[in-house]
């Protein structure tokens, strides 16, 4: 599984984020996806037939490790599934603490085609 | 929506963009410089993120060029940085509108758009890894080398404990050498070369010359790897990753298909097997290129870098992948030629100054296309590789034999385009940069046409995806259109 390499290395101080609704640490400045990884999880999103993809190029080229971001945590007002979410490429983003992220609900999921 | 203007835009943070802002601030030229990462530097220079302090980050002498380069641009007191912002199309200015002859630069930015107007732009817009499709290749956990080495680099993240690099690229050695002293187990290093090949790169006249430091550098991390006993597999190649979730194994077979196959249990695969000039933007912009064998689309340049399309000047990687030597050298160049046309540096003081990087580009530049030659695959061992069942789109799951059987439904089909129209294929939000080379690969072997002759994907804004919200909230009604009744 993916680690930290942390000989050599001076991080922040550490916060947590949210993914999927889960808890994740991390560092301020961290990509999403090195923390995903890191957290050991390798399938960022589901593909057309509902399989699992993660980073692919991790420089912002192939887009497989598109998630969403809540962009309306701040406010506090959506309780629930709802509120406004904006996807974004996981290697791009960087964490902060009450960051939240989930997987993209997969458009073509209903009509999986065999 | 926020727009600005400068004399010169520069597209990209790698070697060429750095060496271009360092160049341009010598003849006081108001510079902008729009990357997507947050730090300069591109991808050979990713840096860590601000608040991290990485002791081993680019160490060493093959390195110590580059070091200076991106100190020197990041004291640059002038140079305006427009970080992190994605760059989505290039406009030229209107007739008779500001600014005159130039170009408007959208970008996307934390999901609201703005605009660079200026008019003068360099592209620096780099390469990223060849796409070589394989049955699961889309498996979390297989991702490109270059990914994995940045994501230990810049984020100081191992992508696996166990990891397998395969390909043909003397990067694999580089980037298998930095995982181990990471503590990675790199439970193989696999090329597609025979050792005789590999060993004909690393004691070729250039490399001992001293002319390319990368393989020299690529030479004594293979003689590390072997003190580790680090499996290395010449004339192999991986023709399956297997795995449920995320890969598991991968299974390796000798180049030529022949002998067994033999499984090799991993959580982390890095693949590389050479390099494509990322000139989505460029083209989209309309400038002339053409099809190279190792560089992928590469733009038409004049000796001072300017593309056919006037006010467009390209840099690095876009006029034939090279590596950061000849892509700092380029983006110098190009940066004297702007100063010309923008009337701060005579013709004659620019072919001075540009004469001594010029003779070392061609140096390099020589050098790398024997490189290339050595450290390419063959093509036919690509067509191999992808099977029926595999993805050759990403993005919409199109695999390699239902674009097949499109092509022989519908023999009209010759180029990415139509393929795109019929199959899907291109149609998705990495806009075609991963699947282009093999789908034209993959009309190329059905039709018999050259590869060279197989046209791309027709590159149009936005060459990176824009949501619909962000067009919305940017949405303006030109002024001139204000007196026009709306019938």
């Amino acid at each position: 599984m993916g680690f930290r390499v942390n000989s050599g290395t001076v991080r922040p101080e550490p916060v947590t984020f949210l993914h999927d609704a889960a808890a994740i640490p991390g560092y301020p400045g961290e990509t999403v996806a090195a923390a995903l990884i890191a957290a050991n999880i390798r399938g960022f999103r589901r593909d057309l037939r509902g399989r699992l993809r993660g980073p692919y190029c991790n420089m912002g080229t192939c887009f497989e490790c598109v998630l969403e971001v809540r962009t309306d945590s701040a406010s506090g007002a959506a309780q629930d599934d709802g509120g406004s979410w904006r996807t974004v490429r996981a290697c791009l983003t960087p964490i902060r603490a009450g960051l939240e992220t989930r997987s993209p609900k997969s458009p073509g999921l209903e009509d999986p085609s065999p | 929506m926020p727009s600005d203007t400068c004399e010169v835009a520069i597209i990209g943070g790698g070697p060429s963009g750095l060496a271009a802002a360092t160049t341009l601030s010598d003849y006081g030229l108001d510079t902008c410089l729009i990357d997507e990462q947050p730090r300069l530097g591109g991808q050979i220079y990713r840096q860590p993120p601000v608040g991290f302090a990485v002791q081993s980050w680019l160490a060493g002498r093959v390195y110590e060029r580059g070091r200076e380069l991106l100190e020197r641009a990041e004291r640059l007191a002038g140079l305006r940085h427009l970080a992190p912002a994605t760059v989505w199309g290039l406009f030229a200015s209107e007739p008779g509108c500001e600014p005159s002859g130039g170009h408007h630069v959208f970008y996307e930015q934390a999901g609201r758009l703005g605009r660079v107007s200026a008019r003068r732009v360099l592209l620096a817009t780099g390469c990223y890894e060849m796409p070589v499709p394989f049955p699961g290749w889309h498996l979390p956990g297989v991702m490109s080398a270059g990914g994995m080495q940045t994501l230990l680099k810049s984020q100081r993240v191992a992508a696996g404990g166990h990891v397998v690099l395969a390909g043909s690229h003397p990067l694999l050695l580089v980037a298998a050498e930095q995982m181990l002293q990471a503590g990675v187990t790199i439970a193989a290093v696999v090329l597609s070369q025979p050792v005789t090949t590999a060993a004909r790169a690393l004691r070729s006249p250039a490399a001992l010359l001293g002319a390319f430091g990368q393989l020299l550098h690529a030479g004594h991390c293979l003689r590390r790897l072997r003190r580790a006993r680090v499996p290395l597999l010449f004339g192999r190649v991986i023709v399956e990753a297997v795995g449920d979730d995320a890969v598991a194994a991968v299974r390796v077979r000798h180049s030529d298909f022949h002998g067994e196959t033999r499984e090799i249990a991993c959580d982390a695969v890095g693949l590389c097997y050479g390099f494509l000039a990322s000139s989505e933007l460029a083209r989209q912009a309309g400038v002339r290129s053409a099809w190279e064998q190792g560089s992928g689309w590469v733009v038409a340049a004049d000796p001072f870098m300017r593309s056919t399309v006037p006010g467009v000047s390209v840099a690095g990687e876009l006029i034939g992948v090279a590596g950061a030597e000849a892509a700092t050298l380029s983006g110098e160049i190009a940066a004297l030629g702007i100063a010309v046309d923008a009337g701060r540096l005579t013709a004659e003081a620019a072919s001075a100054r540009s004469r001594a990087p010029r003779r070392r580009l061609a140096r390099v530049r020589r050098f790398a296309a024997l490189l290339a030659e050595l450290s390419g695959p063959p093509p036919q061992l690509l067509s191999r590789l992808a099977t029926p069942a595999t993805l050759v789109c990403r993005c919409e799951d199109v695999t390699i034999g239902a674009l097949v059987a499109a092509l022989r439904a519908e023999p009209a089909i010759e180029s990415a385009s139509a393929a795109k129209l019929l199959t899907r294929v291109g149609m998705g939000r990495c806009q075609g940069r991963m699947c282009e080379l093999a789908v034209r690969r993959v009309i190329s072997d059905c039709r018999g046409h050259p590869l060279s002759e197989v046209e791309s994907y027709v590159p149009r804004p936005p060459v990176k995806p824009v949501s619909l919200a962000a067009l919305a909230a940017a949405a303006e009604v030109p002024s001139r259109q204000s007196n026009v009744d709306v019938a």
